[in-house]
């Protein structure tokens, strides 16, 4: 199947000068192509970037360092439900003081509040009030363990968290809101009903997404004196009051395997498990977060697939029933153009070349709207969003290839037509 | 040789239960710059006639030499290039794309020969002039009279440099005036050596050319001499 170079651009004019003089119909043809291929580059720009940065924050947590909670979004993976997950025992400070023990720890943290609960408290200073933030009680271990480098002043100390002192640590947002101009470090807040003494400001810290989740409106006590103020907090529910604890294992160097099963055994054996019992709480690992995050990625993607294939089928079909219709209408035009001497397969290509024009169209209009998509989310906000060469590749490769291929009954028709027959048809 | 040799040339079609004999075997012999009528009523063969020496069709049987070349039994392909290399069609509809203008319809056959894009647009101008169009080469078949439509038609059946021209009805959809115009201009390319055919049902134009051959029941009746 040669084809002449003159002939193909002549064909690729006519074909664009044929979708110009049928604007309207050419563009209700090629909708679903531009919506396959919009879904393909825009979610592909999303989840991309939404990966880059959920894994970069996953990082921050370190490798080895091993979270242990009565429950997680690990569990509602697995499928349990959430009415178990919620009769599971809770875990106590005990349970950190006793893994911490462990010879393989090096040490833990424990964060009462700032989960699965609505310790949200509002926090003032001089009339000025910030809007509810997450309360949190830790040990002294917290910045530490997370990561969170403090920005001014210090994190609690041990004693201060023995002695049940009324120090807080401001998260970014608190900070400033209350003191925009000035040193907060030993100004006077109000948490809630109670006074507390500024000692430090955390530093911004890494969220999903990088865009703003929340991350930053937090303040930080001393798990003790959030037990004296707020109590451990309970969310009742059948079956017994639900109390939000989260206990934070560091590995000793090297040793992470064994702190594994380790931190397993001793909470096994803290709980009263048979051995044939399952556990009755989480453990969770970087990279059983990033195995969960895989997962959830290739379920979005995987949908995506489905979607846009449904979008590009559709956008299929509506080509090739414009393409046959195009070959009735032009049947005159296919008997001319054989009686000057075109052959079967310039034919072909003319009728291929027009229905892959007209996808092809649709497709550059797909990459352009889905990654000005991409583009405007990102502005509006924040979300990060990546634009790989090879989604456009993609994008403009398929929506060609739906033409071709859609258009290829049609286009066999139409080079199989008789001339003399064609010639005569009006 | 003779530029076009016939012999025993028929054509059937099978209609369902039926054979429909539409050629029973004719002979004929052009030369080449000879200017041919064909008449004959409705069913006569004329069209089935056309179509074979258009090399649109092939026969049932029988022979069909063109240029020295026997086109009777060429594949599809084979006979689209005769097509394009020896034939220039003249339709009474004109048969132009609606949407291409004058030198677009006149470089279409330049085209599919695989002519580059300058050579092209020269020879389609050179076309048109030699039909009095050079100041309409932009102008799309709906700006343009019918008389003028005819002649872009004739401007694209030459640009080809055809052996012959093959016109069926040429004048059925121009009035009197512009048809009598046409036939002239017609007159003037056999003037200048080019081997014509026309089709038609009327005397007056069958009388421009050198001969009539008249179809009935698909065979030559008579060859009269104009």
């Amino acid at each position: 199947m040669k084809i002449r170079a003159a002939l193909l651009a002549e064909i690729a004019t006519m074909a664009l000068e044929t979708l110009r003089a049928n604007k309207m119909r050419s563009a209700l043809t090629i909708v679903g192509v531009v919506i396959g291929i919009t879904a393909i580059v825009g979610m592909t720009s999303l989840v991309r970037g939404f990966d880059r940065s959920f894994k970069g924050m996953v990082e921050v947590l370190g490798p080895n360092t091993v979270f242990v909670a009565k429950f997680s979004g690990l569990s509602f993976m697995s499928g349990k439900e959430f009415i178990d997950l919620i009769r599971r025992p809770n875990l106590t400070p005990d349970d950190a003081l006793a893994l911490e023990r462990l010879e393989s720890v090096r040490y833990t943290d424990t964060m009462l509040g700032g989960g699965f609960d609505d310790s949200r408290e509002r926090l003032s200073h001089r009339g000025e009030e910030t809007k509810r933030l997450q309360i949190m009680g830790t040990t002294e271990l917290f910045a530490q363990v997370g990561y969170i480098p403090i920005e001014l002043g210090r994190f609690f100390t041990a004693s201060e968290v023995r002695h049940r002192r009324a120090v807080v640590v401001l998260g970014q947002d608190p900070y400033q809101s209350l003191f925009p101009l000035i040193d907060p470090i030993g100004k006077q807040v109000r948490v809630a009903d109670q006074q507390y003494t500024v000692i430090g400001v955390m530093g911004p810290r890494p969220s999903p997404g990088g865009f703003n989740a929340g991350q930053d409106e937090i303040a930080v006590i001393p798990y003790t004196r959030y037990e004296t103020q707020f109590g451990v907090p309970a969310l009742r529910v059948s079956g017994g009051p639900h109390r939000d604890v989260t206990i934070t294992a560091v590995p000793r160097e090297g040793q992470r395997a064994r702190a594994l099963r380790e931190i397993e055994e001793t909470m096994r054996i803290r709980h009263g498990l048979r051995l044939d019992e399952e556990n009755d709480f989480d453990l969770i690992t970087q990279d059983a977060l990033l195995r969960i995050w895989e997962q959830t990625t290739q379920v979005v993607f995987l949908s995506l697939v489905v979607i846009s294939s449904i979008a590009l089928l559709v956008g299929g079909i509506g080509v090739m029933a414009i393409m046959t219709m195009s070959v009735t209408e032009r049947t005159n035009e296919i008997g001319l153009r054989k009686a000057l001497g075109a052959k079967r397969h310039e034919i072909l290509w003319q009728f291929l070349v027009e229905a892959a024009t007209l996808t092809l169209a649709g497709g550059v209009l797909g990459v352009l709207l889905g990654s000005g998509t991409g583009v405007l989310v990102h502005l509006v906000s924040g979300f990060p969003i990546s634009l790989p060469w090879w989604s456009f590749a993609l994008g403009l490769g398929f929506s060609a290839s739906v033409g071709l291929v859609f258009g290829m009954a049609p286009a066999i028709r139409a080079s199989r037509l008789d001339p003399i027959e064609a010639l005569r048809h009006e | 040789m003779s530029l076009i040799e016939v012999e025993q040339l028929k054509k059937s079609y099978d209609m369902g239960s039926e054979e429909v004999h539409a050629l029973r075997g004719v002979d004929l012999r052009v030369e080449a710059g000879e200017y041919i009528a064909i008449m004959g009523p409705s069913g006569s063969g004329k069209s089935t006639f056309l179509n074979l020496l258009g090399c649109l069709d092939t026969p049932t049987s029988g022979r069909y030499i063109l240029n020295d070349r026997d086109v009777s039994t060429m594949a599809e392909d084979d006979l689209a290039q005769v097509r394009n290399e020896e034939i220039g069609f003249v339709f009474q509809t004109f048969n132009l794309l609606a949407r291409a203008t004058a030198l677009q319809n006149v470089e279409l056959p330049l085209v599919y020969a695989g002519v580059g894009a300058d050579e092209r647009r020269a020879r389609a101008q050179t076309a048109l002039e030699k039909v009095d169009l050079s100041d309409r080469v932009t102008h799309r078949p709906n700006e343009l009279s019918g008389g003028q439509r005819q002649r872009v038609a004739i401007a694209r059946a030459l640009v080809n440099d055809p052996s012959i021209l093959l016109a069926d009805e040429p004048t059925g959809n121009l009035d009197s005036v512009t048809g009598a115009e046409l036939l002239g201009l017609l007159d003037s390319l056999h003037k200048k050596g080019h081997t014509l055919f026309v089709v038609t049902h009327e005397r007056d134009v069958a009388k421009h050319a050198q001969s009539i051959v008249h179809l009935r029941d698909g065979q030559i009746e008579t060859i009269e001499q104009v």
